[in-house]
């Protein structure tokens, strides 16, 4: 199984991963490929993904580029990323990844697509900047799921 | 060679928000000890006036990402007692069905990610999954229950938005109560494995003399009701708690210290457990007299024991209020506003969290106050540090600094609730 997790909240630019995930629903299978959104799921994310699967993550990120840059990060590189001084109050994505890690947890596949946002803004919608940058990420997800289909 | 030595952890790991100690050694004498909280004020109080009683349960969920719940069930009890309504028997069963995903959502992590290093010589919770994963593996089970409890009542674990004055804005259909039975009754075992094997810890052997303050009920293991008392013979309402709490600034803390008739006192899970052994159920009173521990228990560091009991009770409640539930008429009693004040205590995993506030009219909030439980803790934390000092002299420096990080992630603050308040002098020329 292919799940796609978007991941964020509904605040301002951290809705990207969940409107990009949105905008692959229906588009595909659905017996093959799943899609999902989450809210800040904190070590529960180990919970939507077993070994066998292939997981594709679609976050907002921050602090290694412009704003509407793309990033792609795979398995390892992602847990890489990971803060060992772990608060339960801040147990993000990499930490999270490294944690699945550390407990053999891994899924088959695991990719994160990271659309750089600017600084962190109160709203209810995406800015202007992300808005536009979201069908990048969406066509990134959609041609990775298309490689992993065909692999 | 000089006796004296100084001790400084500039920044606290695996607790929640900023802070930092302080100790300065005098030969056999601490001369100076200081938890230093420079976590920004937040004046959530501040921001509160003027806002409408519907909003108060959302804003308040958002000073914690980890118990939210206890902000909201204090809030939306405070303003019903203002407004003088009565929520209905079905109401209270689904908030203390609430109140128990956070006690064990709250509590998984933290046995887990951040205390149980201390204890078993890890740096982190990495190396501890590493080595045990089965352990680790369990927590998050626990947690993710919690947390699964959380979503179905409050449409989301994190910063949820289920809960309102008079209520919640939707119940769980039978289905969803069915299927979430069903997980907590397979997780059974897991609760009671989690308690024996916190029970088989290697734990300090200490013993600190401090009142335990926490809610006591008539009937039952208190979550959203009930009267403060102290272990010292205090028995108040939560409209009488500022009568006895005196909370004051310290210099090197952005959040207030707080006295209970002049003294330090002690809230949080060990406490509770102290003062409401009777009202455990048989089958966790029973796990707690077989871990060994002579109830109560004046030692900190059983508090992760405590945690692990409460994880075991708030399992077993939930499975009995899922088990006799039937999805309720209207989620909610109908609220009107009136002019007036409302004071509550409720039981949030760190301990009392206690709100008071003044309404108008039309149900906007004219002053509000909230006191956190890491707050209440902090003159003991301190005085329990000191204590610890005198008892580790012979240690060498790093062996101390340990020592006394692991006393202090013990008690769990959280530090980013906890500074809720600073005097602001301003001075216009």
């Amino acid at each position: 199984m292919i799940r796609v997790i978007g991941l964020g909240s509904p605040s301002g630019d951290d809705q990207a991963g969940w409107l990009a995930a949105r905008a692959l629903c229906g588009r595909f299978d659905e017996q093959r490929v799943e899609v999902s959104v989450l809210d800040r799921p904190g070590p529960a994310l180990l919970e939507h993904w077993y070994k066998e699967d292939s997981v594709l993550l679609l976050d907002a990120v921050r602090g290694a580029g412009e704003a509407g840059s793309l990033h792609c990060l795979e398995g390892d590189e992602i847990a890489r990323l990971a803060d060992a001084a772990i608060s339960s109050h801040s147990l993000g994505v990499a930490e999270c990844v490294a944690l699945a890690r550390t407990l053999h947890a891994m899924p088959g596949r695991l990719c994160l697509l990271g659309l750089e946002i600017g600084p962190v803004r109160q709203a209810d919608t995406v800015s202007s900047q992300v808005q536009h940058s979201l069908a990048k990420l969406t066509e990134a997800a959609y041609a990775k799921i298309v490689l992993w289909l065909n692999s | 060679m000089s006796s004296e030595r100084r001790i400084e952890v500039p920044v606290l790991t695996r607790v929640e928000g900023e802070g930092a100690l302080y100790v300065h050694i005098d030969g056999t004498r601490v001369a100076d000890l200081r938890l230093n909280i420079f976590e920004p004020p937040r004046f959530f109080e501040k921001f509160l006036e003027g806002r409408s009683w519907k909003e108060i349960p959302d804003m308040v969920a958002r000073i914690c990402g980890i118990c939210p719940v206890a902000y909201q069930m204090s809030a939306v009890h405070a303003i019903e007692a203002a407004f003088g309504a009565r929520i209905t028997p079905a109401i209270r069963r689904l908030r203390r069905l609430y109140y128990c995903g956070e006690w064990m959502e709250s509590h998984s992590l933290h046995i887990h990610l951040l205390a149980a290093p201390d204890f078993l010589g890890y740096p982190d919770a990495m190396a501890l999954a590493q080595d045990q994963p089965g352990i680790v593996r369990r927590g998050l089970r626990l947690q993710g229950l919690g947390n699964a409890i959380l979503s179905t009542m409050g449409g989301r674990s994190v910063h949820p938005v289920g809960a309102r004055v008079g209520g919640f804005y939707r119940a769980p259909d039978q289905a969803e109560a069915v299927a979430l039975l069903a997980r907590l009754r397979a997780a059974a075992q897991d609760a009671e494995d989690l308690v024996r094997w916190t029970a088989g810890l290697k734990l300090p052997d200490v013993t600190r003399q401090a009142p335990f303050v926490s809610l006591r009920h008539a009937s039952e293991y208190p979550m959203n009701e009930g009267a403060i008392v102290s272990s010292e013979g205090l028995n108040i309402s939560a409209a009488e708690f500022d009568a006895h709490v005196m909370e004051h600034q310290v210099p090197h803390s952005t959040a207030l210290h707080a006295l209970i008739n002049g003294k330090p006192y002690w809230v949080g899970p060990l406490a509770r457990l102290n003062n409401n052994l009777t009202h455990l159920p048989p089958h966790t009173l029973r796990l707690a007299e077989q871990t060994g521990i002579h109830w109560p228990s004046a030692n900190p560091y059983h508090s992760i024991v405590a945690r692990a009991l409460e994880i075991h009770f708030a399992l077993h409640e939930s499975i009995a209020i899922l088990e006799h539930y039937t999805p309720p008429g209207e989620p909610f009693v109908e609220i009107t506003p009136r002019a007036g004040a409302g004071a509550w205590c409720t039981e949030a995993p760190r301990g009392i969290l206690w709100q008071r506030y003044e309404m108008d009219g039309e149900g906007l909030v004219k002053k509000s106050r909230i006191v956190p439980p890491t707050s209440q803790n902090q003159a003991q934390m301190e005085a329990d540090l000191r204590a610890s000092v005198e008892e580790n002299l012979s240690l060498h420096d790093d062996d101390l600094r340990a020592r006394l990080e692991a006393g202090i992630r013990n008690y769990d603050p959280c530090i980013s609730c906890s500074t809720h308040f600073l005097n602001l002098m301003l001075k216009r020329t």
